[in-house]
């Protein structure tokens, strides 16, 4: 069984190696010329973004001018801690809450994880 | 073999030291909340006569340093089986022994925003379950107040949560989602209003 497991792991990190001696030539799809028109839709798209930038620049800037705290937000990393933010330590007007998060739940899952498994790979006994 | 046989050793000490660590963290705020338990018993009179002496020249309490971690109110939320003491300050040892109180906000039943902050996974783990229209309790010095939950709304981290009032206003805020792994990304924060009051700093530096 641990053998199995041992090969599984061993193929998964050379699986990389292995496939550049073994995989045959592929031809690359070819580079189609674009045609003026969809060159001129991207560059205009390109271009309403970089005005997209610069509106949202404008702002922050003026929120910041104006003395607005509007922290600068990502959707994509709503759960990520930002080193530098913010930390409530005393009261203020118009202040964030103060930093309640708390990693121990997680910290002591992903122990009691790490010392059943290990105990269950400690308990299982050698073959033959 | 030896390559599991070491895995499992590895796995094992560090699974065991980081549940070791995580229940210690656990046990020692447990500690440090029976022991702020009775020491706001114990400092209750000593307190109401602190605060009869400041006010008696004229203070505010906002201005009397409170040393961090010291017991500075008592909150009960009936309905929630709630009974805790609140600690100065909102740094990481205080949450861990109790909710604490934010520096610098008015202590609750005076007036101005008392703000009482506290884990999700301890001490507010079932502050998700309060309702607009619940009573709350605060004790502080003279004062007993009743506090009628009047809004619960959940926000951003980052987004600005707490403002200044000029009445008399509780705010509890903590962690959101309550079940959540890692750090949680949102407050939840619980506003409350004064429906009575009995005691007053008033009242007591006149006695």
């Amino acid at each position: 069984m641990f053998r199995v497991v041992l090969a599984g792991v061993t193929l998964l990190f050379c699986a990389s190696n292995l496939s550049a001696q073994i995989t045959t030539y592929v031809a690359p799809p070819r580079q189609l010329q674009p045609s003026p028109q969809t060159v001129a839709v991207a560059d205009s798209m390109r271009r309403d973004s970089v005005n997209q930038v610069a509106m949202r620049n404008m702002k922050e800037w003026v929120d910041s001018a104006a003395g607005v705290s509007v922290p600068a937000r990502d959707t994509a990393t709503v759960a990520v801690v930002q080193p530098n933010r913010t930390v409530t330590t005393t009261f203020s007007n118009g202040s964030v809450a103060p930093e309640t998060a708390s990693d121990l739940p997680a910290l002591a899952l992903v122990g009691f994880i790490g010392l059943v498994v290990g105990a269950g790979l400690l308990a299982q006994k050698p073959r033959g | 073999m030896l390559f599991r046989g070491a895995l499992g050793y590895a796995l094992f000490c560090v699974g065991g030291a980081t549940v070791a660590f995580a229940g210690g963290r656990y046990a020692l705020g447990t500690v440090r909340q029976e022991e702020a338990r009775q020491a706001w018993d114990e400092a209750d009179a000593r307190a109401v006569v602190a605060l009869a002496r400041h006010m008696a020249v004229g203070g505010h309490l906002e201005n009397i340093p409170i040393v961090s971690g010291a017991p500075v109110a008592r909150l009960l939320i009936p309905r929630l089986g709630l009974d805790e003491i609140v600690l100065e300050g909102v740094d990481a040892d205080v949450l861990n022994a109790g909710p604490g109180h934010l520096p610098g906000s008015a202590f609750p039943g005076e007036a101005g925003n008392a703000i009482i902050s506290a884990h999700r996974d301890r001490h507010f783990a079932r502050l998700g379950e309060i309702r607009v229209g619940d009573t709350l309790t605060t004790e502080s010095g003279a004062h007993r107040n009743t506090w009628v939950v009047i809004s619960k709304r959940v926000i951003d981290a980052d987004a600005p949560a707490l403002f200044r009032t000029k009445t008399a206003t509780l705010t509890l805020t903590t962690c959101w989602p309550i079940r959540y792994l890692g750090s949680a990304p949102d407050r939840l924060l619980v506003t409350a209003k004064p429906i009575a009051q009995t005691g007053s700093f008033a009242s007591v530096a006149s006695e």
